[in-house]
C-alpha cells in the first residue's frame, strides 16, 4: 500500500518548510548583501528541485493505487519502455495494466495535477492585483460563468461540440462574466481592485439565481448539475490535461515575466506608479491571464474551490511574499495538494466522494487553523 | 525647467474640478511647500507631476517635454513620491522593499547588484532603518513603515522627490530629522523637492518656497519671505495669523487664532 509513503513525504515537506524558516532567519541576521542573495537564491532552487522530485513521487504513487493495484517496478518498467519506445519491453506488461494506466489513470493524474497548478498560480496572482490575501479564482465570478454555462448545456442537453461541450460552454460563459466585471469596475480612475471585488461580488449573485433556476427547471435531472458543479475528474482526458497545460504554460510566462512589477502593485497603486508600473494597464494583463486559466481549469474539472486561496497563503509562509520565488513553487505546491486529494478520493476512500467536497473540508479547517493562529501571533 | 503647468484642470467624473486652470513653473534644485486646506488639490497636484494621474485639460511639461511622452520606468527613474498613507498586506521584509527603489534602474529580471545594494544601504542609514532591515513590513508602526517608504525613495536616486504630508505620522525627532535630510539632498545634490505639508511652520521653515491652493486654483507662488504673511494665512485657511521671526530656528513661524 502507497499510504505511508506519502505520509512520510508529507512529514518531510512539513519538517523542511520549519527547517527552512529558521534557517531563513537565521542566515539574514548572520550575514547581508550578495553573499545572502546568492544563499537565498540556492535555497530556492533546492525547493523548486524537491518539490518537482515530490510530484514526481506522487504521480508513480498514485498511478500505481486503485482498484486494480500495480506494483511500482511493473510501472517503472511501463514508463521506460514508453519514454524510449521499447516495444518489446512494452509487450512484458500485461495488457490490462497497460489499458489502466495509460488511458484511465495517467490523464486523470495528469489532469488534476494540471489544474491544481493553474488554481494556486491563478490564485497568486489574484491576490497580489487585487491587494487582498483572501481573494481567490473565483473572486470575480469566473467560476459561477462557468457553472451556468454548464448548467445551460446540461439542462438542454445541448450536443454542439461532442464531449466538449460542456467544457466550451463553461470557458464561454466564464470569459463573458470577466468581460462584464472588467466593464463594470472600469471608470475614468481606471481599475480599481475594491471596483473589482464589488463587480465580482454582483455578477456572482446573479448568476448563482440563474443557476438555482436551472436546478429548478432540471427537476430530476438536477443532480447531474450538483455533480458538475462539485468537480470531478473521473472523466479527464488526455485532450484536458492538454488544454489545461497549454495555458499554465503560458500563463507562467506571463506571470513570471511581469513577476516585479506584481510585487511593486503590492505596494498601493500610487507607489507602484511612482515606481514605473501603469497599474490599470498591469491589472488588465494579469487579470485576463488568470482568470482564463481558471476558467479553462474550472471548464475541464468543475468548481474546485480552496486550492487557489489555500496554497498561495501556505507558500507564502515559505517563500515570502516576492512573485519571481512565490510563483513556480505555489505551482508545484497547487499540482501536489490537488493530485493528493484526487488520489485520496479515488483509491484511498472505499467511495468516491467528490473533489470539490474533499479540498473544502481539508481546506477549511486549515484555513480556520492558519487564520486562528495569525490572530493569535498579533 | 523642471515642471511647466499650463492651463491644467483636472476632475474626478461626476465632481467638481478638482484642479482649475492652474498655471506655473518650478525650477530645478528648489525646495517647494504646497499648502492649503483639506480637498484644496494639494495631492491631486502631486499626482499630475509624477505622471499618475493625466490632466483632463492644458499640459504638464517635464524638462520641456510634455510628461505623457515619457515612459512611466523613465520617469520613476528621476521621481520619487513618499505617500502619506501606506497599507501593504503581504509580508515583505524592509529590505525588499528598500530594494524595490532600485527596480526602475533595472531591467526586467536583472538582480540588484553592489552597486544597487550600497545605494539600498545608504538609504537605510540615513534614515535609521538599518536595524529594521530584516523585519517584516507587516509588523512595523505606522512611523517606522514610513521611514521605510522614505527610504525606498532615496534608493530610487530621484532628481525630484515628491513628499506628500511624508512626516505626517513620525514622532517629532524623526520628523525633523526627514525633513532635515530632504533639505539636505536639496542643498548636496540639488534635488528638487516639492513637498506637500499638513504644518504650515515647518513649511516657512524648510522651503524656499511656498504654493498656497484654495479650492483647487493656485492662489499664490513665491519665496517665503515675500509671500508668508497673515494676509495670505487669513485668506487661505480662514484664521487669523500672526507672523514673527523666531531666532531659535531662524526662520519665519506663525501662530494662530480663529
Amino acid at each position: 500500500m502507497g499510504h505511508p509513503r506519502i505520509e512520510i513525504s508529507v512529514r518531510g515537506f512539513l519538517f523542511l518548510i520549519t527547517k527552512q524558516k529558521k534557517d531563513q532567519v537565521l542566515s539574514n541576521k548572520m550575514t547581508s548583501g550578495t553573499k545572502n542573495n546568492s544563499n537565498v537564491f540556492y535555497r530556492h532552487l533546492f525547493l523548486l528541485v524537491f518539490l518537482l522530485f515530490v510530484l514526481c513521487l506522487l504521480i508513480l504513487i498514485s498511478a500505481s493505487m486503485g482498484y486494480i493495484q500495480i506494483s511500482l517496478s511493473e510501472l517503472a518498467q511501463l514508463f521506460t519502455a514508453r519514454i524510449l519506445g521499447l516495444e518489446n519491453m512494452l509487450e512484458q506488461v500485461k495488457e490490462l495494466h497497460r489499458t489502466v494506466v495509460i488511458d484511465v489513470r495517467l490523464p486523470r493524474i495528469f489532469t488534476a495535477a494540471a489544474v491544481g497548478a493553474g488554481l494556486a498560480l491563478s490564485g497568486v496572482v489574484y491576490q497580489g492585483i487585487l491587494l487582498n490575501p483572501l481573494a481567490d479564482p473565483y473572486t470575480l465570478g469566473v467560476s459561477s460563468g462557468a457553472a451556468f454555462g454548464a448548467s445551460i448545456v446540461l439542462l438542454f442537453n445541448l450536443n454542439f461540440f461532442g464531449a466538449y461541450t460542456i467544457p466550451v460552454f463553461a470557458f464561454v460563459f466564464s470569459g463573458l462574466t470577466l468581460l462584464f466585471v472588467i466593464y463594470l469596475s472600469s471608470s475614468a480612475g481606471g481599475i480599481s481592485s475594491n471596483n473589482l471585488i464589488l463587480s465580482g461580488i454582483i455578477m456572482t449573485a446573479i448568476l448563482s439565481a440563474a443557476i438555482s433556476f436551472c436546478k429548478y427547471l432540471a427537476q430530476e435531472k438536477v443532480s447531474i448539475i450538483i455533480f458538475w458543479l462539485l468537480g470531478s475528474f473521473t472523466s479527464s482526458t488526455w485532450m484536458d490535461f492538454s488544454l489545461v497545460m497549454i495555458f499554465l504554460l503560458l500563463c507562467l510566462g506571463l506571470f513570471v515575466f511581469y513577476s516585479r512589477d506584481l510585487n511593486l502593485i503590492c505596494l498601493g497603486t500610487r507607489m507602484a506608479s511612482s515606481l514605473g508600473v501603469n497599474p490599470s494597464k498591469l491589472r488588465l494583463i494579469l487579470l485576463t491571464g488568470s482568470s482564463l486559466l481558471a476558467a479553462v481549469c474550472v471548464s475541464v474539472s468543475g468548481i474546485i474551490g480552496f486550492v487557489g486561496l489555500l496554497i498561495p497563503h501556505m507558500v507564502r509562509g515559505i517563500t515570502g511574499p516576492d512573485h519571481f520565488k512565490l510563483l513556480p513553487v505555489s505551482l508545484l505546491a497547487g499540482a501536489i495538494l490537488l493530485l493528493g486529494a484526487d488520489t485520496v478520493t479515488r483509491a484511498l476512500l472505499p467511495s468516491e466522494i467528490p473533489i470539490g467536497v474533499l479540498t473544502a473540508l481539508i481546506g477549511g479547517p486549515f484555513f480556520f487553523y492558519v487564520f486562528r493562529k495569525r490572530q493569535m501571533a498579533i | 525647467m523642471s515642471f511647466s503647468l499650463q492651463k491644467v484642470s483636472y476632475s474626478f467624473t461626476g465632481s467638481e474640478n478638482v484642479l482649475r486652470d492652474v498655471s506655473l513653473d518650478l525650477e530645478p534644485g528648489k525646495f517647494y511647500g504646497v499648502l492649503g486646506p483639506n480637498g484644496s488639490g494639494k495631492t491631486t497636484f502631486l499626482d499630475l507631476l509624477q505622471g499618475h494621474k493625466t490632466a483632463a485639460s492644458g499640459r504638464v511639461l517635464y524638462k520641456d517635454w510634455d510628461i505623457n511622452l515619457y515612459g512611466k520606468k523613465e520617469l520613476a527613474r528621476e521621481i520619487a513620491l513618499v505617500p502619506q498613507d501606506f497599507v501593504l498586506h503581504f509580508p515583505f521584509s524592509v529590505r525588499e522593499i528598500i530594494l524595490m527603489g532600485r527596480y526602475p534602474h533595472l531591467s526586467r529580471f536583472q538582480m540588484p547588484g553592489t552597486k544597487d545594494i550600497e545605494i539600498a544601504e545608504k538609504a537605510m542609514e540615513q534614515t535609521g532603518t538599518t536595524k529594521l532591515q530584516d523585519s517584516l513590513i507587516t509588523e512595523l508602526s505606522g512611523g517606522e513603515k514610513q521611514r521605510v517608504i522614505f527610504a525606498r525613495a532615496l534608493a530610487q536616486t530621484p532628481e525630484i522627490l515628491l513628499l506628500d504630508e511624508a512626516t505626517s505620522q513620525l514622532d517629532i525627532r524623526y520628523g525633523l530629522e526627514l525633513m532635515k535630510l530632504s533639505s539636505k539632498l536639496n542643498q548636496d545634490q540639488e534635488t528638487t523637492i516639492v513637498a506637500v505639508f499638513h504644518d504650515i511652520n515647518q513649511a516657512a521653515r524648510f522651503c524656499d518656497e511656498l504654493l498656497f491652493f484654495k479650492q483647487g486654483e493656485l492662489d499664490s507662488l513665491g519665496p517665503i519671505d515675500q509671500i508668508f504673511s497673515s494676509d495670505t494665512l487669513n485668506r487661505i485657511f480662514g484664521v487669523r495669523a500672526k507672523i514673527f521671526f523666531e531666532p531659535f530656528l531662524e526662520s519665519w513661524q506663525a501662530v494662530f487664532q480663529t
